[in-house]
């Protein structure tokens, strides 16, 4: 990639991020009500309101705020939880941990299980093995996380009794443990990722397959299983990587429902949780880190196309496959 | 998520058949249990002993009775009375809210799409930004500042949704504009927003169709999600997402309360997307051809 475009990138994304932190910063401020009322509650005098309007800096003007707030945002200060006034700063780090493992070890599950479904249905195309797993995965597709995870928690954890149907082992209390109360979560959430990823590869080494450097490669009298390690597997990766990135925006979406579900100490459960309290700080500090990390893995997502494919760092054709992975739903 | 069933180019034509017929059987059975569904849900009012909100002491958690086809809930409320009000919510809030999401976000892509320019640079602009924030955690967050009622669930769904049908619109809009048939248009002198109108959009409708059917899926979906958080629709309309949430707690004691919202909510995505599938294998066969 040339500086120029690497400079218009940056650019781009910074002013998205601001206008995102805009939005964050709007959203809590042109709330109907009173933020000082709210967390006062009926008891608040006069003089207490107005000790905390001048204390959270409720009567200086709107741009005003917003410099000192991104500011603060900018040095790790979040402002405070209406709910228990503690430092959103705080809750919201003590809990990254959490989900981060969530989200981790699901996409772990679901590439081990969609990679090897994807070459085998590609190499075996238009058979039944090939209907079969388009027929699974389909359904895979379609079946809502939470929907699976109650499945997962009557199966595992009500009938067979092997896991525990919700709450969170930390990693200090040895990682067998740990990985065992995320399990059933981590099943959950891989299940609509493994699905995707498996119809994208299948796709990409589709088309791969039919290509000259396929045939000679058949012609070389090359094992079949070297052929699509060694040949088709690179070449088939765009897609897949564009929906690693999409997925992981649906996986923070999903992640609010599965761990308020199990009972997980994570992002979305704070964000679940201090939705119906109405405790809008901790709500803006979660969206704004989400959507932040969401915009920065996608932009890393975008520099790895180079990186798997070399013919896209001199074209910036990012042709067909590319966009096919953008195509999913927002769920 | 298009290609993914379109069969092999090599198959034989014999496969080809064969498969075509499989995939129509599940197609019809998609599309009777879609109208059984939305009948039965409009059809509600009239089965006078099906009511949703009637409580029973004596009727709590029963099986399935002839009185009762799907039992009855922990307050002896009938379940498929109440699962059949909560397609009501379901289908009326995906089909609504995909409804206004496709209405203002495709014209809003062909624009961008075909004058290009600032245009195309400001709606651009606009789609990174609302796509900047996570589907869910949006519409999570929208509900939550607007309140709970059904327009507002509407709002909180179709604002994540919008983006996408921009990005769609434009990038087949693009693709369209090039065509002879668009530039004999332009040379003779007719008016933009008429060849936007009667020559680009006729010949992009069929993916965004598809593509719309998917979003009803995954609208109902995200009303599912927000009502199981109990920041959807209002608690005294019951959805599937509410009812699942209500039941979670007798998971253990009787599965069925969670069971028969789950099984409601999956036949109909599942549905949504097997047609939708149909669509969207045609539209790339077709589009495969002209490229």
């Amino acid at each position: 990639m040339r500086t120029r475009t690497v400079v218009l990138r940056l650019a781009r994304l910074a002013a998205v991020l601001l206008v995102v932190s805009m939005l964050c910063f709007l959203s809590l401020n042109l709330l109907p009500g009173d933020p000082a009322r709210a967390i006062l509650g009926e008891a608040g005098t006069p003089q207490a309101v107005a000790a905390l309007h001048r204390e959270l800096g409720l009567d200086r003007p709107l741009a005003d705020r917003y410099v000192t707030w991104l500011g603060g945002i900018l040095r790790g200060d979040f402002g405070r939880s209406y709910a228990n006034r503690q430092p959103v700063a705080d809750i919201i780090l003590q809990r990254i941990p959490v989900t981060v493992e969530l989200i981790v070890l699901s996409q772990i599950i679901a590439l081990a299980a969609a990679v090897p479904l994807a070459a085998v249905a590609a190499i075996k195309r238009g058979t039944a093995v090939d209907r079969g797993i388009s027929s699974l995965v389909f359904v895979a597709v379609s079946v809502p996380s939470f929907v699976l995870a109650f499945v997962l928690i009557w199966v595992f954890a009500i009938k067979l009794g092997l896991y525990p149907a919700n709450g969170f082992i930390p990693i200090g209390a040895g990682l067998g443990q740990n990985l065992g109360s995320l399990l059933l979560p981590s099943l959950a959430l891989a299940a609509g990722p493994a699905a995707l990823y498996q119809r994208v590869l299948r796709a990409d080494l589709v088309e791969t397959y039919g290509q000259e450097f396929m045939n000679v490669a058949r012609a070389k009298g090359i094992s079949p299983l070297r052929m699509a390690v060694r040949h088709a597997f690179r070449p088939s990766l765009l897609g897949l990587t564009t929906s690693l990135g999409v997925v992981v925006g649906v996986l923070i979406g999903s992640s609010v429902i599965i761990e308020n579900l199990f009972s997980l100490p994570g992002l979305g459960s704070i964000l679940a949780q201090s939705v119906s309290a109405r405790d809008y700080v901790t709500v803006q500090g979660v969206v704004l880190v989400a959507a932040t990390s969401f915009v920065l893995i996608n932009a890393v997502v975008d520099l790895l196309y180079g990186f798997i494919d070399p013919r896209l760092r001199k074209t910036r054709m990012v042709g067909r496959q590319v966009r096919r992975g953008r195509e999913v739903p927002v769920a | 998520m298009s290609t993914g069933l379109l069969p092999a180019a090599g198959a034989a034509s014999a496969t080809w058949r064969r498969r075509l017929r499989a995939w129509r059987l599940t197609e019809a059975l998609s599309l009777t249990w879609l109208v059984l569904l939305a009948l039965a849900a409009l059809a509600l009012p009239l089965f006078l002993h099906l009511d949703t909100e009637t409580m029973s002491a004596t009727e709590r958690l029963v099986g399935p009775s002839a009185q009762h086809w799907l039992g009855t809930d922990n307050y002896g409320r009938d379940l498929l009375a109440r699962a059949l009000s909560g397609a009501r919510i379901s289908l009326g809030i995906g089909f609504g809210s995909v409804a206004a999401a496709a209405l203002i976000g495709v014209p809003l892509g062909m624009l961008a799409g075909y004058l290009k320019g600032w245009v195309d640079g400001v709606v651009s602009f606009v789609v990174d930004v609302i796509l900047a924030f996570p589907g869910l955690v949006l519409a999570l967050a929208l509900a939550s500042f607007l309140g709970a009622s059904i327009s507002n669930v509407m709002i909180a769904i179709l604002v994540p949704m919008t983006p996408v049908f921009v990005r769609l619109a434009k990038a087949q809009t693009m693709s369209v504009a090039g065509r002879e048939y668009v530039e004999a248009s332009q040379v003779i002198g007719t008016r933009t927003w008429s060849i936007v109108v009667r020559d680009v959009l006729p010949n992009i409708l069929q993916p965004i169709l598809a593509y719309a059917l998917v979003s009803v899926g995954s609208a109902i979906l995200i009303e599912g999600g927000l009502s199981f958080l109990g920041m959807g629709v209002p608690p005294e309309r019951p959805s599937w997402g509410s009812m699942i949430n209500n039941g979670r707690i007798f998971i253990s004691e009787d599965p069925r309360l969670v069971a028969v919202p789950s099984m409601f909510m999956l036949l109909t995505i599942l549905g949504l997307n097997l047609i939708a599938d149909r669509f969207l294998s045609r539209s790339d066969a077709a589009t495969a051809g002209a490229r």
